[in-house]
């Protein structure tokens, strides 16, 4: 009888769903998803440790041409299934990937000594990713290293170069596939020691704000002398509830607009504008916030950013995830510094560990779960 | 004989048509008979006279053909081969398979023969003559096609009657999947096996590198649609094949209607589908748990909105949803309706499948907006034309799911994209550590396998290891060593101890005894060496008993190892010394060999 009414259920969330989502795909993968990149419109990776070896399996799917915008699908009968275009293992589990060059991915893996995968995408006529090479850590910087359970450290990429930061917070590290395969190590001033770096970003070309444990967002050039950042953002720290939460924070910049948000977890969000670092434009809660701890490497905030985006009259569309629930609140924010919350997706039964924008669809979204399911999701905004 | 090879009988690596030959133990088995329906000419059949080259008939050398499911891409060429090209040998299915088939091949056939004028084609007695020649089988039942030939029937979801084979020989087992799904779904089960081990199994690979969206997501998007349009006051058709999905749908809008209290009406093509209906309720233990709990109060297929439909609705005002044959509008009811409702744009019609090439399917789901017609008719399309795949085939998820179930030893993979082959390959051999092969349509694939081979073994031979086995001490990681002889006759393989092995061969059982000598130069009695070497002999080996038997005698560890000393004739000083062992005490001769030999400098 249970059964009947979880069933019942189901269907009433499917029906009602017609009016909440213009798309609404579910895939069930063999196993739960640990990272998920999109690498262009049409393609995303995704690793995940399978269920029957315990290996770490790497995917390059093509995206269902039934989601993507009208101009770049062809044809009536448009496909609504993922479909592997390539696909590999890796020796250890992958933390964290970032696209690079047209065809390579950049991996960062559980427990590594020596510094970064690269890893070979196929295509259409050959299905396997291989790892090309490592790129290695610099000598000196190979007997600081410690191997961790978290990987290296964070990765970002910008067209062929990739930047790791280290996660002790002493020294970022870029290599360049057009360069030899040495990285170039910058150390970071000693008084960074004690802080992690918990995420990373290249601003522009030369520039790369990372995000520190204790919630500042510092910008280096990678040209000029690294003795000290060329601009820091620091948010008045937050009075916790308790004393042993720990505090997270992510961030994620918006260069075309020259904004940075800032988040933590007890649900601080600020904006700042980047020509004026020293106050925030937008200082507030996230409404209905009641998360009183994230999951550890997951929480982040993710603005959305298309790549035909008209100005607007708000600074941005965002999402927050890593808690340890099912939802996947969207807000927007306002010029006026309101937090709208303009979609809650509720269609993930279990707890929801990666979520993020597609950059040429309007308001889709890809999510997965610890039920091995990926969603892909285009919504109606909520009527206010 | 260790050796299974397969050959898949194609035209193509599209998803045409199925028919592979097993040759497995010594014996030839073709696994489906599909026809392809996107040729019109004779490629439609596979080519069998590739099998046996002209050198034998097929009913010669084939042992049986087993058919999975009644797709025509499985069975289509049946009545071809048994009546047109010559086969008399046994034909297995199951029984759902079996009535349903001819109702295909007859509908097909009409078709065929009408609108092309075929007159290549087999006829209805032929299809009848055909039908004669198939043994059903049950679920689960082991049946022996021959002294050594056995076969077995596995639940395969997918549609009514389809089943997954075990085919075994001697030692050899394969296992052939037809189409699965390993999901259920509203109206069937989900595809079921044990985990019987095959040497092989050989799986339908299309979807093998698809992730498909979810079922729920697909209805979704198929009732948003129908509602949408019925909302607008437009007329939904849906052309469907007479018997598969066309049930799933109807259970799906019946379920949506009663639930959002929908009046418009839903209709479903009389005659063929009505027939179709009475045969889910004649093989209802086909279908799954909760119809078969439901048929006892309420029988499932009896629709409280879904109606008969009659042409003469056609023209009916206001909204409406059909079902309507056949699935392609190649012909039929469901072109008849097509043409009258085409013309109006509020008007939908979904297509639920795949549609082949050349028909006013395929040609509006390429977006034209006029279709000639047979007859010279052009028809303009304004209606919107809308294409959902409910076809419930395994995917990635699905084919990995099934190889841990059944744990085969190699795993064949047919109609799969070949540039994907060395990653599914590797996959494989990562995911469960076996081969993966995909061999191309027309090739031979080998595949070698370790058969074991059984060996009957004594009970007091086992009985005493045990027992000598539990007086030590546990270990898990002790070897159980058991010693025995290895007799080989008509009846088999069996493993005895060596008494019963000589009573069996009627010879006396043999000992083997090692001597090697030595001559020492020794001055005195004999004894006088006896006791030297003795003394030796006793401080060296320390764990075993050295005993002086007599003058010229020493048994080491009650006589396993013996040293006899004697005079040599005609000489003062030599002795000879011997040294004796047993084959089982080699080692043990051995060493003591050699300390006579250090003595002795």
């Amino acid at each position: 009888m249970e059964s009947k009414q979880r069933q019942d259920d189901a269907d009433a969330w499917f029906f009602e769903s017609f009016k909440r989502y213009t798309n609404l795909y579910m895939y069930e993968f063999e196993a739960p998803v640990d990272t998920m990149e999109l690498l262009d419109p049409m393609s995303l990776i995704t690793s995940g440790i399978q269920a029957y070896s315990k290996k770490c399996e790497i995917l390059q799917l093509a995206v269902p041409p039934k989601l993507l915008p009208k101009d770049i699908e062809e044809g009536l009968c448009k496909d609504r299934d993922f479909k592997i275009i390539s696909g590999g293992y890796s020796s250890t589990r992958i933390i964290q990937v970032q696209p690079i060059g047209a065809d390579r991915v950049a991996v960062a893996v559980q427990s590594d000594q020596e510094g970064l995968g690269l890893f070979q995408l196929g295509n259409d006529d050959h299905g396997v990713i291989t790892e090309e090479k490592r790129l290695q850590f610099p000598a000196e910087q190979q007997k600081l290293h410690n191997s961790s359970v978290w990987g290296p450290g964070v990765l970002a990429t910008r067209g062929r170069k990739v930047i790791l930061g280290d996660r002790n917070g002493s020294y970022v590290c870029q290599w360049s596939l057009d360069a030899q395969d040495k990285g170039i190590c910058h150390p970071l001033p000693n008084q960074h020691h004690v802080l992690q770096i918990k995420k990373i970003q290249y601003w522009d070309d030369n520039v790369v704000a990372f995000c520190t444990s204790k919630g500042s967002i510092l910008f280096y050039d990678l040209l000029q002398p690294m003795d000290k950042p060329v601009t820091t953002i620091e948010s008045p720290p937050t009075a916790l509830a308790s004393d042993s939460a720990v505090l997270c924070h992510s961030f994620d910049t918006h260069p075309s607009e020259n904004i940075l948000g800032l988040l933590n977890s007890s649900g601080k969000f600020e904006i700042f504008d980047i020509k004026k670092p020293d106050s925030p434009v937008v200082s507030t809660i996230l409404p209905g916030y009641d998360h009183l701890s994230v999951l550890q490497g997951k929480f982040n905030l993710q603005f959305q950013k298309l790549q035909t985006q008209s100005p607007s009259d708000y600074y941005a569309k965002f999402i927050a995830t890593g808690f340890k629930d099912e939802m996947i609140p969207v807000y927007e924010c306002t010029k006026a510094g309101d937090i709208r919350p303009l979609f809650t997706h509720d269609g993930h039964t279990k707890i929801v560990t990666t979520a993020m924008w597609h950059t040429a669809s309007d308001n889709l979204l890809f999510s997965s779960s610890i039920d091995a399911v990926l969603h892909a999701w285009q919504y109606i905004e909520n009527e206010m | 004989m260790s050796e299974i090879k397969i050959t898949p009988l194609g035209a193509g690596q599209d998803v045409g048509r199925s028919c592979i030959l097993l040759h497995i133990g010594g014996k030839n088995i073709m696994l489906d008979c599909g026809m392809h329906m996107g040729y019109p000419d004779e490629r439609k059949f596979p080519d069998f006279s590739l099998i046996t080259n002209n050198k034998m008939t097929l009913t010669e050398y084939l042992d049986c053909v087993i058919i999975s499911h009644f797709h025509l891409d499985h069975c289509g060429a049946l009545p071809f081969m048994t009546e047109m090209v010559g086969y008399n040998g046994p034909i297995y299915m199951t029984h759902p398979t079996k009535a349903i088939c001819p109702i295909l091949l007859e509908d097909m056939r009409k078709v065929v023969v009408d609108r092309k004028g075929d007159r290549e084609f087999f006829t209805s007695a032929q299809i009848k003559e055909c039908m004669k020649k198939v043994v059903p089988v049950n679920l689960h039942q082991s049946l022996m096609v021959d002294e050594e030939l056995e076969i077995k029937a596995y639940y395969a979801g997918h549609v009514l009657g389809a089943a997954m084979f075990s085919i075994k020989v001697g030692q050899l087992s394969t296992v052939y999947t037809g189409d699965y799904n390993m999901t259920p779904d509203r109206h069937l089960g989900a595809a079921w096996i044990d985990r019987c081990r095959p040497d092989l199994l050989i799986t339908e690979s299309t979807y093998a590198t698809t992730i498909r969206d979810s079922k729920r997501c697909r209805e979704r998007d198929f009732l948003k649609k129908v509602h949408n349009c019925v909302d607008n006051g437009g007329k939904v058709l849906i052309p469907v094949f007479a018997l598969g999905r066309a049930q799933e749908l109807c259970i799906l809008l019946e379920t949506y209607w009663e639930r959002m209290n929908l009046k418009v009406p839903i209709f479903f093509a009389a005659g063929l589908t009505e027939k179709a209906n009475n045969y889910y309720k004649m093989f209802i233990t086909w279908t799954n748990q909760k119809i078969k709990k439901t048929f006892v109060q309420r029988n499932m297929f009896d629709f409280n909105h879904i109606k008969p439909f009659d042409k003469s609705f056609i023209d009916n005002p206001g909204a409406m949803v059909v079902f309507a044959t056949p699935g392609m509008l190649h012909a039929g009811l469901s072109l008849q309706i097509f043409k009258r409702w085409a013309s109006n744009e509020n008007n939908m019609v979904i297509m639920p499948g795949y549609c082949v090439s050349g028909t006013v399917g395929s040609k509006i789901l390429s977006g034209q907006k006029k279709v000639e017609l047979e007859n010279g008719h052009v028809v303009d399309v304004k209606m919107a034309v809308e294409y959902m795949s409910f076809s419930a085939h395994a995917d990635a998820k699905g084919i990995m799911q099934l190889i841990h179930y059944c744990q085969p030893k190699n795993v064949l993979l047919v109609h799969g994209e070949a540039a994907k082959m060395e990653f599914l390959q590797q996959k494989i051999n990562k995911e469960f550590g076996i081969q993966c092969y995909m061999p191309a349509n027309g090739e031979t694939c080998t595949i070698s396998t370790n058969p074991d081979i059984p060996v009957d073994i004594q009970l007091s031979i086992v009985k005493k290891e045990q027992t000598e086995y539990d007086l030590q001490p546990p270990d898990p990681k002790r070897q159980r060593l058991i010693h025995g002889v290895l007799i080989m006759n008509e009846e088999g393989l069996k493993i005895v101890d060596i008494e019963s092995a000589s009573q069996e061969i009627g010879m006396p059982r043999h000992t083997i005894r090692f001597t090697e000598k030595l001559v020492f130069r020794e001055f005195g009695a004999i004894s006088r060496t006896t006791d030297k070497i003795a003394h030796v002999l006793k401080n060296k080996l320390t764990d075993l008993t050295v005993e002086v038997l007599s003058e010229n005698e020493i048994s080491i560890s009650q006589k396993r190892v013996t040293v006899r000393i004697s005079p040599v004739p005609k000489s003062e000083t030599e002795k000879e010394v011997a040294t004796t062992w047993g084959m089982e005490d080699d080692e043990l001769g051995s060493f003591v060999f050699a300390l006579l030999l250090t003595v002795r400098k």
